[in-house]
Order: C-alpha cells, then sequence, then structure tokens
C-alpha cells in the first residue's frame, strides 16, 4: 500500500511533516461559515458546533473554523477576508461542480483555463477558494468518522498563498517542506509538498502584514502535523523564525505558531497518542489514521 | 376539541430520530462514516445528522441511557428504516465499518450498529420521495446511494391498541393497515415521504421516569407546543418530561399504549430564542415548508 503520508525527513531540517492538518479560518461565525462550506460547497462537517467547527478537506486533512470569542485584543486583528492564503479543491469534473455550485447561488468570480481549469469563488467572508480540475485525481477512500466529500470532489490539492515574494517565501518553506517531484506549473510561480498529496504555491500577489502577535490575533493559519513536536522546535530553532507562540499545549496536542516573513502564520502540531490525552476522550478518526498508517509504514 | 383534531391544526410533521449511547462521539463516527449520513453540528455529547429534507437524525449521551439492547428485529421496540438507491453498496460500507448483518424481513436488511442497536436498510423503490437537492441545511450531500431516513418500525406487542392509538388519538393519517402491520403516514407539511410502521412483537415497556432512560424517540415538530400539551393532558395521556423549555424550542413527550416513547416539539421563531443565536437551517427549512402548506391551503 502506498502511504499518502510523507515519512521521509525533509532536508536540511529533520521536521519529518506527516502532511497538511489543519486550514484554519477564524471568523465572526463559525456557524454561518459552516453552513456554506458544507451546505455549498459539500465538505462534511466532522464535529463542531459555534464558536468551532471542523470540515473535511478530503482524507485527513481538515477545515477548522473558528469563531472569535475572546476579548477584543484576543480576536483576529484582520477583519474580512483571509489576507493572501486561499485553499485549492480538486474536482473531478469541474463543469459538473460549478453546475452545482451556481445552483446553490454561488457566482464564479473568475474562470481561468490556463492549465488545468480553474474557478474561483469566495465564501461569505470573502475568503477565496479555488476548485481545480483534476479527473486525475481519485476521491479519498478514508473518511474521517464523517459523510463522504461530494461525488464530484476529491478533497484539497493545495494552500495557495498570494504573495509580494513568491522566491522568497518558497526559500523560507523549502528549509523545512519538500520540493515537488514536478516542476511548478506556471512561470513566476513556486511550489513545495506538505507530504500528503497536498502543494504549498507561491503565486505573486497579496501584502506584506505584520506577524500577529498571538495565535488568537492570526486571521488564518496552516498547521503541518508533525510526530514530536519538541523534537520538531529543536530542529526549527537555528533557523531564525519569528515565534508567534510556542509550547502551546493542548488537552491531546502540542503546537508551536510562526510568522512566515510576509505575516502569515504557519503552526506544528503533535497530536498525542491517547495514553497521553490530559482529559481522557475518544481520538479524533483524522489522528488515529495518521497513527495506523505510521505504525504500518514502520511495521 | 379531541386530541386528534388539535393535533390535525398542530401537527407540522416528523422531525427527529433521537438515539441516546454511552459514546456518542464513537456511535457518530460510524453513523457519519459508515452509514454516510451528513453530520449538520454535533460534538459530545449531542450529534445532528441531516437524514433527508429537513428530517434530522440525533445521536445524545448526555446520561447514561438503558443498557438493554434490543437486538432482534422480530422484538425491537423502534428501528429507524433508511432507504437505499444501492442497498448492496450501502451495507458493504456499514459491514466494512463494523456493523453486522442480523437478519432480513420483508426486504429490510437489519443492521447491528457498534452500539449493539439496529438500523434497517431498504431497497429505494425508485419514487425518490425523499430527495430534495434543492435543501440546504447547512450539510454536505447525503451520499448517492442513499435516500435517507424513511421510515420507522415499531414492534409492538398489542397491534390494534397501538394502532387506535395513533389513528384516533393522535390523529395521524393511516395508509393501510391489516392483522400483520398499520403503515402511517408521518411526514405532514414538513417531511413528506416518512413513514410510521406498526408490527406485532416485542414486550410493553414500562413508563420511564425521564426520557433518558430510552434509547429511542421519535420527534414530531408542531406548531402550538402548548395546545398539544394541554390536549394530552385532557385526554389523560402518559406524559414524560412534561413541557421541556429549551432556549429555543419546547418539547413534550407522550407514551404509546405499549410505552413507545413519542415527543411534540415546538422549535420556535428566532425574536422568540431566550438567548439570540442563529437559527438552524433545517427548522428555517421546516417553517418554511409548513408555511408553504399552509399558504396553499388557505388559497
Amino acid at each position: 500500500m502506498s502511504l499518502p503520508i510523507s515519512t521521509r525527513k525533509c532536508e536540511p531540517v529533520p521536521l519529518a511533516a506527516f502532511g497538511l492538518g489543519v486550514v484554519l479560518l477564524r471568523t465572526a461565525s463559525a456557524a454561518r461559515l459552516a453552513e456554506w462550506w458544507a451546505g455549498v460547497v459539500g465538505l462534511p462537517i466532522i464535529r463542531g458546533r459555534e464558536p468551532t467547527f471542523y470540515l473535511s478537506l478530503g482524507d485527513c486533512a481538515v477545515l477548522e473554523l473558528l469563531a472569535d470569542q475572546g476579548a477584543p485584543d484576543e480576536r483576529s486583528a484582520d477583519a474580512g477576508p483571509a489576507p493572501g492564503l486561499h485553499i485549492q479543491l480538486d474536482s473531478l469534473d469541474l463543469a459538473d461542480t460549478a453546475r452545482r455550485l451556481r445552483a446553490r447561488g454561488v457566482e464564479i468570480a473568475h474562470w481561468s483555463e490556463r492549465g488545468n481549469a480553474r474557478a474561483t469563488l469566495c465564501d461569505p467572508d470573502g475568503n477565496r477558494v479555488d476548485i481545480r480540475d483534476n479527473p486525475q485525481r481519485p476521491a479519498p477512500e478514508f473518511l474521517p468518522g464523517c459523510a463522504p466529500l461530494p461525488g464530484d470532489l476529491s478533497g484539497i490539492s493545495a494552500i495557495v498563498r498570494r504573495c509580494r515574494d513568491p522566491e522568497r517565501l518558497a526559500r523560507y518553506y523549502g528549509r523545512f517542506l519538500s520540493p515537488p517531484a514536478k516542476a511548478a506549473p506556471h512561470p513566476g510561480e513556486h511550489e513545495l509538498e506538505f507530504g500528503n498529496a497536498v502543494s504549498l504555491i507561491f503565486r505573486p500577489g497579496g501584502t506584506v502584514r505584520p506577524p500577529a502577535r498571538r495565535r488568537s490575533n492570526a486571521r488564518t493559519a496552516m498547521i503541518i502535523r508533525v510526530a514530536d513536536h519538541d523534537h520538531a522546535c529543536e530542529a526549527l530553532a537555528g533557523l531564525d523564525l519569528t515565534v508567534v507562540e510556542k509550547n502551546v499545549k493542548l488537552g491531546s496536542a502540542a503546537l508551536s505558531y510562526f510568522a512566515d516573513p510576509e505575516g502569515q502564520t504557519w503552526a506544528i502540531d503533535e497530536r498525542y497518542a491517547p495514553e497521553r490525552f490530559i482529559t481522557p476522550r475518544r481520538e479524533f478518526a483524522e489522528d488515529r489514521e495518521i497513527r495506523r498508517r505510521l505504525a504500518a509504514f514502520h511495521a | 376539541m379531541q386530541t386528534a383534531d388539535i393535533l390535525r391544526d398542530n401537527l407540522a410533521g416528523l422531525g427527529w430520530y433521537i438515539r441516546r449511547t454511552p459514546d456518542s462521539a464513537a456511535l457518530a463516527e460510524w453513523y457519519g462514516g459508515a452509514l454516510g449520513l451528513p453530520l449538520i453540528r454535533g460534538r459530545v455529547p449531542v450529534w445532528f445528522f441531516w437524514a433527508a429534507g429537513s428530517l434530522c437524525f440525533e445521536l445524545k449521551s448526555d446520561v447514561p441511557p438503558d443498557s438493554r439492547r434490543y437486538e432482534n428485529p422480530d422484538s425491537a421496540p423502534m428501528v429507524p428504516v433508511f432507504a437505499s438507491r444501492r442497498p448492496e453498496v450501502t451495507l458493504a460500507r456499514l459491514e466494512r465499518n463494523g456493523g453486522i448483518v442480523v437478519g432480513t424481513i420483508d426486504g429490510d436488511v437489519y443492521v447491528r450498529d457498534t452500539d449493539r442497536q439496529l438500523i434497517a436498510i431498504r431497497p429505494s423503490n425508485g419514487a425518490g420521495s425523499l430527495a430534495d437537492p434543492d435543501v440546504n441545511v447547512g450539510a454536505s450531500p447525503i451520499p448517492g446511494d442513499l435516500e435517507g431516513w424513511l421510515s420507522t418500525v415499531c414492534r409492538v406487542p398489542d397491534l390494534a391498541a397501538e394502532l387506535r392509538f395513533y389513528r384516533d388519538v393522535l390523529g395521524l393519517p393511516l395508509i393501510d393497515a391489516d392483522a400483520t402491520k398499520a403503515t402511517f403516514s408521518i411526514g405532514g407539511d414538513v417531511s413528506a415521504g416518512a413513514r410510521l410502521e406498526l408490527r406485532p412483537g416485542g414486550d410493553a415497556l414500562p413508563q420511564p421516569a425521564t426520557r433518558e432512560e430510552r434509547t429511542d424517540a421519535l420527534i414530531f415538530r408542531v406548531d402550538d407546543h402548548d395546545a398539544v400539551n394541554a390536549a394530552f393532558k385532557a385526554a389523560g395521556l402518559p406524559i414524560v418530561n412534561d413541557g421541556i423549555r429549551f432556549n429555543s424550542a419546547s418539547l413534550t413527550y407522550v407514551l404509546s399504549p405499549s410505552g413507545r416513547l413519542v415527543g411534540f416539539e415546538e422549535r420556535f421563531e428566532p425574536a422568540d430564542y431566550k438567548t439570540p443565536r442563529r437559527e438552524f437551517l433545517e427548522d428555517r427549512e421546516a417553517i418554511r415548508r409548513r408555511k408553504r402548506a399552509k399558504g396553499a391551503l388557505s388559497a
């Protein structure tokens, strides 16, 4: 069985990234945004109710919608659409998907025929979503304890970073993410891989923003799964990264948050095995699956 | 006015199936990932799945429920029946995820879930009465093979008494009846196509002190909870949890002659919520359908 996650050690930093874990979008109302991502786009809800919803992006990747609920200085600093980050989903038949979305009242903001055809739309918060035609990519077999993706979608294929300096950001992330097996598809763009068939594409555009003061100020975050948070932190220590919050210990995970040179928040995230949970609960299906695959790989 | 007359005026239609279980997170993985019901919202202890139209299937682990399990399809007091366009696909998915086929009665295949409670899969007759692709309740689409929660089979020790209760006391429309079964149309204006089927079998169940003692219950949507509640009292029906007030709803349960738990719930308009919150889309959809039907009637 081929593993849809990478267990190789990225050079030169041994981050041992197991792929993109979570894309976080902060919003005024997670329920309202979940209604759109689930009821309109069709991403299955894995769990959640206000203030947090978790939706399947396909396989083990998760979209987290989180409502700002804290004191004003703990809320997302940037109101409005996510600055410079959007999700790219793959469609087995883009024309079909576009028809389905239009029937739900979605306006396709942009349609590109360059390379694989691509439709761009916006969620109710103004976050951009690309849907790319890719009939070659099958829908994932694994379901994280939720309904399957709609028949026309096969899940997330990339996070697209609109940035001022794609080359610089590619160098920055290239210190701990792998280069793709194939060359970047378009001139001026750069691409890296998270490790679970999800790419990080740097595309010209966007604006430079100051780094978030703390993680709750980050409008968006892309969160990378690692096997060992503390070890990954040690490995990253020499890279002169801008730290947003380090060693955030939760009931079942440890995370550290960083800001890239253009102000985008990203994080590393170790999910504990259940015996290490501070508060006992059922392990999330996607976390259990990752552990199962790792065990199978090492066996 | 008789209870049946008051209910006839107030009964919008079927709303929810509630199943209690010790570990709702574990069972939610099965109903989501195996059966394929799309989650609308949920986290421990309550999970709401979309089951077609404005129908919801709810899993709860708020209090330790009845530990008895009715694993015999011939005597299980209440079993939800899901229609499938491709039963072989649905059943394969259920079995792959730990479901156990325990028998077939009248074409319905009974499957034990991972908490040893029963559901049944019925080949769809192709009429597609539950299918309504235009509905948006904020959930991803129901998978192509599954049509939705079509019916509920209640095995009762005294079929004649039970038939009289649903037909004469509650005033539900009887579709057909003979010595071995009685079938009611219970969808009303909001859940067209939904059925209640009474079959001989099982035992009478004692009156519970609270609703939480029962694993399974049906809940109808009504326009005016207080009027219905008063009618039940006037008729001397055995009431369980008299007039529960939630933030956005009122609910009363009554017992059928054989002790099956049936609830009647009014969902308020948002202006009447105790604490303001976003209206659930399934409620909005049910209210829209009810208003449309009433408007058509008065026209």
